[in-house]
C-alpha cells in the first residue's frame, strides 16, 4: 500500500516541480524586460521612475530566489543554465484569458503598459493594453489568469499534498541547498528558508503580494512580514509612473492615485532598438563586440545563478557582482550607435544564451569564478 | 586600392584607440568620442587640433587595436613630436581622466563632465572602477583581482 | 525675544550628536529645535545626488569637495595648508582657519546638515577600557570621569542607530569587553582581498620594538555601513538596515562604490541626515542658515537665557566671498545644547565672554602617519570600502608612558591619499611618453600592487593646542573665524618613529616593497632623530570642552553639563578628555545618547519640581 503511495506522491510532485520550475522561469523571464528600461533611464532625469523599476528588479531576484528555494524545500532541482531557460524576446506570456508580448524595450508608455499586464492582481481591471502576442518561442504558459492565481494553484497544490502525505515527505529537500538571509540581498522584502508548509506559503505570499498588493490593497505585505517600511506593490508602483502620481493611504485599487503628482519624463530615455540581438549588429562594429560581451556575460551569470541554487549557496555574492557588470557593460551597449539607423538609435543589451561549449573567458571575469564557470 | 578619406571624427577615433590602447568597442562604449572631439577643438590653439589627425591619418595603421612595431614606430615620433608633446598628452589624459588638463598643477584644469569623470579609462586599465561609480558590488572587494594580471600570460599586446 | 519658551530644547548643529540629541529628546515628547548653520536642503535623494555630482565635477577630490563652500557658514578645507618653505610651514590666509602653528592643523569638517559623516571613513571603533584612565595607568593624558563600562550600554545604542557591521568575536582584544551574547547589528563586512593577502604574508611573524614583541593580527574593522543583518542581534530580533534617506530601498548594502569618503552614492554608509529624519519625523524642527553667534546668559547664576543666531537668506549668494544679508534673532527654549562641532562649539562659547579657562584648550586629532608600498602580488587596489581591517597589537602597551599608541590602519584605495594616484601615476607615465598598450600595462602593473597604511598617532590633550577668537578675524557674517595653535609632542614624535619602524619591518616580512618618500616641502612633514616623518589631519577633532570634575580642570561634568551653566549641555568630541586610537564619531554617538538621557531627566525633575541628582550610571 504504501508503495502505492509513494509513487503517488512522486507522480504529485513531478507536477509541482514542473509547476516550480515555471515559476522560476516566469520570474526570471520579467527581469531582464525590466532592466531593459531601467537601463535606458538616467537616475537624475527620472528619479522616480528609476528608483520604482530599481526596486522592482531586485524584488523579482528575491522572488526567484524564493521560488528556488521552495522548489528546493521539497526536493526538486533548479534548471537555470539552459537554453530554454531564457525566453527569446519578445516573449509570449500565454495566461488563461490573454497572451501578450514582453520585449526588451526601452522605457516607455508601451514598456509600462505591459509591466502592467504582467504584475496584473486578479481583481484589477486592466486600464491599459499591451501588445498582442504576435507568437514566438518558448511562451510561458499559464493556465491562469494571473501571476497571483498561478501562485495560488501551487499553494493548493502544496497544502493538498501536505494533507495527504505529510509535512516530511512533501518537505524532503536538502536544507543545505536553501539560500538564507544571511546571503546577500539588498532591497524590500527579504530571503526566507523554506523547510515546511509554513514557510513555502509565506515565500509565495511574499512574492504575489509584492507582486500585486496584499489582497485587496496596493501596499505589499513588506511591513507585516519584515518590519519595513509601508511599500506599494509592483503592480501600483509602475501605474504610478504610467499616471504620473503616487499613492497615498486610502487609496483604493480599482481607482487611480491621488498622492503627490511626480515628474515623468518619457523623453528622457536612451534610444535603444527594440529587442536587440547581437547578430543584428555588424561584425566588427562596437554594438557586436560589446553585444556578444554581454551575451557572454549574462550566460556566466545564469551558470552561476544555477551553481547557487544547486548546492554552492555562497556564489550568490559573485552572481549579484556579474549583476553590476553587465549593469556597466549594457550602459556601454547603449553608447554605441546602430549603424543602420544612421546613428539615431543605439544597441541595447540582448539577453541571449550562449552554450556552454562557446562561452568564452574574459578579462573582465574575476579568476576565482573561471574554474567555476568552466564547462564541466 | 585607395581608401576614400575619413572623416575628421573617424580619424579621431583611430588616434584614439592608438594613444589610449584601448579597443574600438571600449572607446564607442564610454559615449564621450565627440565629446572630446569638441573640447579637444575648443581648448587646443586654433588649427593644431586638425593639423594633429592629418599627421594621423598619414600614418598608415592597418589595425589601431593591434599597431605593428613598425608602425608603433611612427606614432611613438608624433607622440614625441614638439608640436604634438602637449596636446597628445592632454588628450590621453581627457581620455583616461574625463578633465582637461592644462598642466597638473593648473586650477583651470576641469572635469567635463559627470559621465566623463565614470568613463575615465585609466579606472579600466587598472581593472578598478572610478571612485564613486560603476560599483562592483557587495563584497567583491574581497575576491582576487581580474585576471589580466601582469604577471600572468593575459598581457595586453 | 518671545515671552515664553516654544520649545523645550534648542540645540545647535545638525550633526550626528544634534541628531541623536534630537531624536531621543522627540521620543521622550520634548519639543525640539534644531538651528543649523548650512543651506537648506530637503530630505530628498534627489537632494543628496547634487552632492554626488559636486564630488564627479571636483578635479581635486578632497573630503569637503561634493559640499560647496559657503560663505555665510564657510568650512575648512585640507588644501588651505601650505608647503613649507625654508624650513618654516606657511598658513594660507585665505582658508576659514587662521592658524599660528607651528604645526599645520590639517584636519576639516563640515557645515552643512548632517555635518562631517557626509564623509566621514565610518569606522566605529569602541575606545579600550585604558584609554578612559590613562593619567592613572601612565601618568600621561588625562583621566575621563566615566569608564568604559559606564558608557557600554551607550556605545551598543549607538551601534544600533549607526548600524555597526562586525564580528564582536574578532572585537575582544586588548581588555575590551562586550555585553555577554551580545552581537552586532549587521554581520562583518567582508575583508578586502588585500586584508586577506596580508593576514597570509604575516601568519606567525611578529614587530619587535624596543625589546618588546607585538603581533601584526590583522583584524576586521567595526564599521558603519550596511552589510548583512545579524538574526542573532537584539536576542534574535535580527536588525533592519537602514537606506538611503529619501530612497529606503537603497544603500541596504555596501555596494563597493570605494568613495565613502567624501560620499557615499548610496548611503550604505550611515550618515547622519538618517538619524535627522527620523527626528524631524517626530515632530523636530530644524531651521537651516541659521548661524548661532552668541550664546547670552545671567552673570549671577550662569543660565543661558537665549541664542543668538544669524539667519541669511538668500542661497544665490552662498559662493560669493561678499558679506551676505542676513537678520539677527534671538530663541530661548528650557534647555540648551551645543552640537555644532568641537572647534563651532568652543568659538561660540568664547564669543559670548564664557569665563572658563578651559574653553577651545585640549584641541586634538589624530595624526596619521602616512605610509606606502608595493605588495609583491597583485592584490588589486581602488576596490571596496577605504580600510576594511586594521592592526590592533599596538593600541595600548606599557609603552605608552613613553610614547604615544597608534592603530595600523589598512588602506584599500592604493596610494590615493599619500600621493594622488592613480592621476598621478598617468602623470608619470605620459612624462615618459608612454602611450596605448605601454601605459595601460605600466598603470596596471603597478597600481594593482598598491597599498598604504595610515598610523592613527595618539595625541594628548594639552592646553597649548588650542582654538581662539580675535576681532581681527571674521568672516562675511561677521562671526570669528576659528584661530588655531597646534603642535606635535615628543612623545607623538616617539609614537611615529615607532610607526615607521614598524611599516618598514612589516614591508620587509611580506617581502613588499617600501616606496615611502616624503616631500620635505610638503605641510606636516618633519625630521626626528634623524628619521623623516610626515603626517596628515585626521578629521579626528576633538577635546576642546573636556569633561571633567570640576570647572578647573574642565568644561562640562560626567553628565555633559556646563559646570557654569546648569541648562546648557554640550556634545560631540568636544567633550572627550582623550580619544586613545579610536576614531571618535562612535564613543561620540554614545555620549550623545548618554547627553539626551540626562537631559530628559532633566527637564522632568524641573516639571515635577523634585531635586533628584542624574541618574547614576550603573553597568558593570
Amino acid at each position: 500500500m504504501w508503495i502505492k503511495t509513494y509513487h503517488m506522491l512522486a507522480t504529485y510532485k513531478e507536477e509541482l516541480f514542473k509547476n516550480l520550475q515555471t515559476a522560476i522561469e516566469l520570474e526570471h523571464s520579467t527581469i531582464p524586460p525590466y532592466l531593459a528600461a531601467f537601463f535606458t533611464i538616467n537616475q537624475d532625469t527620472n528619479a522616480f521612475a528609476w528608483e520604482v523599476i530599481r526596486s522592482v528588479v531586485m524584488e523579482e531576484m528575491l522572488h526567484m530566489t524564493l521560488a528556488c528555494n521552495i522548489l528546493n524545500a521539497v526536493g526538486g532541482q533548479p534548471f537555470i543554465d539552459n537554453p530554454k531557460f531564457i525566453p527569446e524576446y519578445p516573449a509570449e506570456l500565454n495566461f488563461a484569458d490573454r497572451k501578450f508580448d514582453v520585449g526588451i524595450i526601452k522605457f516607455s508608455k508601451p514598456a509600462i503598459e505591459a509591466f502592467l499586464e504582467i504584475e496584473k492582481p486578479s481583481e484589477q481591471k486592466l486600464n491599459v493594453k499591451g501588445e498582442d502576442s504576435k507568437g514566438f518561442l518558448h511562451p510561458i504558459n499559464l493556465d491562469e489568469k494571473t501571476i497571483g492565481e498561478f501562485y495560488e494553484a501551487i499553494k493548493k497544490q502544496l497544502i493538498y499534498l501536505v494533507e495527504e502525505y505529510g509535512e516530511e515527505s512533501v518537505f524532503d529537500g536538502n536544507l543545505t541547498l536553501q539560500i538564507t538571509p544571511k546571503e546577500y540581498y539588498g532591497s524590500g522584502g527579504e530571503i526566507i528558508v523554506v523547510n515546511n508548509l509554513e514557510t513555502a506559503l509565506l515565500a509565495i505570499d511574499v512574492i504575489v503580494d509584492q507582486g500585486e498588493g496584499a489582497s485587496g490593497s496596493i501596499y505589499d505585505s513588506d511591513e507585516t512580514y519584515f518590519g519595513q517600511d509601508q511599500e506599494v506593490a509592483h503592480y501600483y508602483r509602475f501605474n504610478e509612473i504610467y499616471v504620473g502620481q503616487k499613492y497615498q493611504e486610502g487609496d483604493r485599487p480599482n481607482e487611480n492615485p491621488t498622492g503627490e503628482k511626480v515628474t515623468i519624463n518619457w523623453k528622457a530615455t536612451v534610444n535603444m532598438v527594440d529587442n536587440p540581438k547581437a547578430s543584428d549588429f555588424a561584425i566588427g562594429s562596437a554594438a557586436r563586440t560589446k553585444a556578444d560581451e554581454f551575451n557572454q556575460l549574462y550566460s556566466h551569470f545564469l551558470r552561476l545563478l544555477h551553481l547557487t541554487f544547486n548546492g554552492q549557496s555562497s556564489l550568490i555574492v559573485k552572481a549579484v557582482g556579474m549583476m553590476y557588470q553587465m549593469k556597466h557593460l549594457a550602459s556601454e551597449l547603449l553608447n554605441c550607435p546602430v549603424a543602420d539607423t544612421k546613428g539615431s538609435k543605439v544597441a541595447g543589451p540582448p539577453f541571449e544564451y550562449i552554450p556552454l561549449d562557446q562561452r568564452k573567458q574574459f578579462d573582465w571575469l574575476v579568476t576565482e569564478l573561471a574554474s567555476e564557470l568552466e564547462p564541466q | 586600392m585607395k581608401t576614400p578619406p575619413l572623416e575628421p571624427i573617424e580619424v579621431f577615433e583611430k588616434l584614439s584607440i592608438i594613444l589610449t590602447g584601448f579597443s574600438k568597442a571600449d572607446i564607442i562604449g564610454t559615449g564621450m568620442l565627440q565629446t572630446y572631439f569638441d573640447t579637444i577643438h575648443t581648448e587646443l590653439e586654433e588649427g593644431l587640433f586638425f593639423e594633429l589627425l592629418f599627421e594621423v591619418q598619414k600614418i598608415t595603421v592597418t589595425n589601431p587595436e593591434q599597431p605593428s612595431t613598425d608602425e608603433l614606430q611612427n606614432i611613438s615620433e608624433l607622440v614625441s613630436h614638439s608640436k604634438y608633446e602637449t596636446a597628445i598628452s592632454q588628450i590621453i589624459q581627457l581620455w583616461y581622466l574625463g578633465e582637461w588638463v592644462f598642466s597638473p598643477t593648473s586650477d583651470q584644469n576641469y572635469i567635463i563632465s559627470s559621465q566623463s569623470y565614470l568613463e575615465g579609462l585609466i579606472w579600466k586599465s587598472i581593472a578598478a572602477h572610478p571612485m564613486g561609480g560603476k560599483q562592483p558590488g557587495f563584497g567583491t572587494w574581497g575576491f582576487a583581482p581580474l585576471t589580466f594580471s601582469s604577471d600572468s600570460t593575459n598581457k595586453l599586446t | 525675544m518671545s515671552k515664553h519658551n516654544e520649545y523645550d530644547v534648542v540645540i545647535v548643529g545638525a550633526g550626528i550628536s544634534g541628531a541623536i540629541v534630537a531624536n531621543q529628546l522627540a521620543e521622550k515628547g520634548h519639543n525640539v529645535l534644531i538651528l543649523e548653520a548650512g543651506e537648506k536642503k530637503d530630505f530628498s535623494f534627489e537632494s543628496y545626488r547634487n552632492y554626488v555630482h559636486h564630488f564627479y565635477n571636483s578635479t581635486i577630490k578632497i573630503p569637503n569637495s561634493p559640499y560647496p563652500q559657503n560663505a555665510n557658514a564657510p568650512q575648512p578645507l585640507v588644501t588651505d595648508v601650505e608647503n613649507i618653505e625654508d624650513g618654516i610651514q606657511q598658513f594660507n590666509e585665505n582658508g576659514y582657519f587662521k592658524q599660528y602653528g607651528p604645526a599645520p592643523f590639517q584636519s576639516t569638517y563640515t557645515r552643512a546638515k548632517g555635518g562631517t559623516t557626509l564623509h566621514w571613513l565610518g569606522t566605529c571603533l569602541r575606545m579600550l577600557p585604558s584609554d578612559f584612565k590613562e593619567y592613572d595607568l601612565f601618568g600621561t593624558g588625562k583621566n575621563w570621569p566615566i569608564n568604559y563600562y559606564d558608557l557600554m550600554p551607550y556605545y551598543r545604542m549607538a551601534e544600533r542607530e549607526i548600524g555597526v557591521s562586525a564580528d564582536v568575536e574578532e572585537q575582544r582584544y586588548l581588555g575590551l569587553t562586550f555585553k555577554e551574547d551580545y552581537v552586532y547589528p549587521m554581520t562583518k563586512i567582508p575583508q578586502s582581498y588585500l586584508d586577506k593577502k596580508l593576514t597570509e604574508w604575516t601568519k606567525g611573524a611578529v614587530f619587535n620594538y624596543e625589546g618588546q614583541n607585538f603581533n601584526y593580527n590583522i583584524v576586521s574593522t567595526p564599521q558603519g555601513r550596511n552589510s548583512n543583518p545579524n538574526p542573532k542581534y537584539d536576542n534574535g530580533k535580527g536588525y533592519q538596515p537602514v537606506g538611503a534617506v529619501g530612497n529606503p530601498d537603497l544603500g541596504q548594502r555596501c555596494e563597493g562604490n570605494s568613495a565613502c569618503v567624501p560620499i557615499c552614492p548610496v548611503q550604505a554608509k550611515y550618515n547622519a541626515l538618517k538619524t535627522l529624519q527620523k527626528a524631524v519625523n517626530k515632530g523636530v524642527v530644524i531651521k537651516a542658515q541659521c548661524v548661532a553667534s552668541k550664546i547670552l546668559y545671567d552673570k549671577e547664576t550662569g543660565d543661558i537665557s537665549g541664542i543668538t543666531y544669524k539667519e541669511y537668506e538668500n542661497s544665490e549668494t552662498l559662493k560669493s566671498s561678499s558679506s551676505c544679508a542676513y537678520t539677527e534673532k534671538t530663541i530661548t527654549a528650557k534647555r540648551y545644547v551645543l552640537a555644532a562641532h568641537a572647534v563651532e562649539n568652543a568659538k561660540l562659547m568664547l564669543a559670548s565672554d564664557f569665563n572658563n579657562k578651559n574653553i577651545g584648550q585640549n584641541l586634538m586629532d589624530h595624526p596619521v602617519l602616512l605610509t606606502w608600498g608595493l605588495a609583491p602580488e597583485n592584490i588589486g587596489s581602488f576596490r571596496g570600502p577605504g580600510s576594511t581591517s586594521g592592526i590592533p597589537s599596538l593600541r595600548d602597551g606599557s609603552f605608552r608612558k613613553n610614547r604615544s599608541a597608534f592603530r595600523v590602519e589598512i588602506g584599500n584605495w592604493g596610494w590615493n591619499w599619500p600621493t594622488g594616484s592613480p592621476a598621478t601615476e598617468l602623470t608619470e607615465g605620459l612624462s615618459n611618453q608612454l602611450f596605448g598598450k605601454k601605459l595601460r600595462n605600466k598603470l596596471l602593473d603597478k597600481v594593482q600592487k598598491e597599498f598604504r597604511f595610515g598610523f592613527l598617532i595618539e595625541q594628548q590633550a594639552i592646553a597649548n593646542n588650542c582654538v581662539t577668537i580675535d576681532e581681527r578675524y571674521k568672516d562675511a557674517l561677521g562671526n570669528y573665524r576659528p584661530i588655531i595653535n597646534y603642535n606635535i609632542t615628543d612623545h607623538e614624535k616617539e609614537g611615529m618613529l615607532a610607526a615607521k619602524a614598524f611599516s618598514k619591518q612589516f614591508f620587509k616580512t611580506i617581502n613588499g616593497e617600501d616606496k615611502t618618500i616624503y616631500n620635505s616641502n610638503s605641510g606636516g612633514f618633519i625630521a626626528y632623530k634623524g628619521e623623516e616623518l610626515w603626517w596628515q589631519g585626521a578629521g579626528h577633532l576633538a577635546g576642546t570642552h573636556i569633561m571633567g570634575t570640576n570647572k578647573e580642570n574642565s568644561v562640562v561634568d560626567k553628565y555633559q553639563r556646563c559646570h557654569e551653566h546648569k541648562n546648557l549641555f554640550l556634545v560631540g568630541c568636544g567633550n572627550m578628555p582623550s580619544m586613545g586610537t579610536s576614531n571618535p564619531t562612535l564613543t561620540m554617538a554614545a555620549l550623545s545618547f548618554w547627553a539626551a538621557e540626562n537631559i530628559d531627566n532633566d527637564l522632568n525633575q524641573s516639571k515635577s519640581s523634585q531635586s533628584e541628582p542624574l541618574k547614576h550610571l550603573t553597568e558593570k
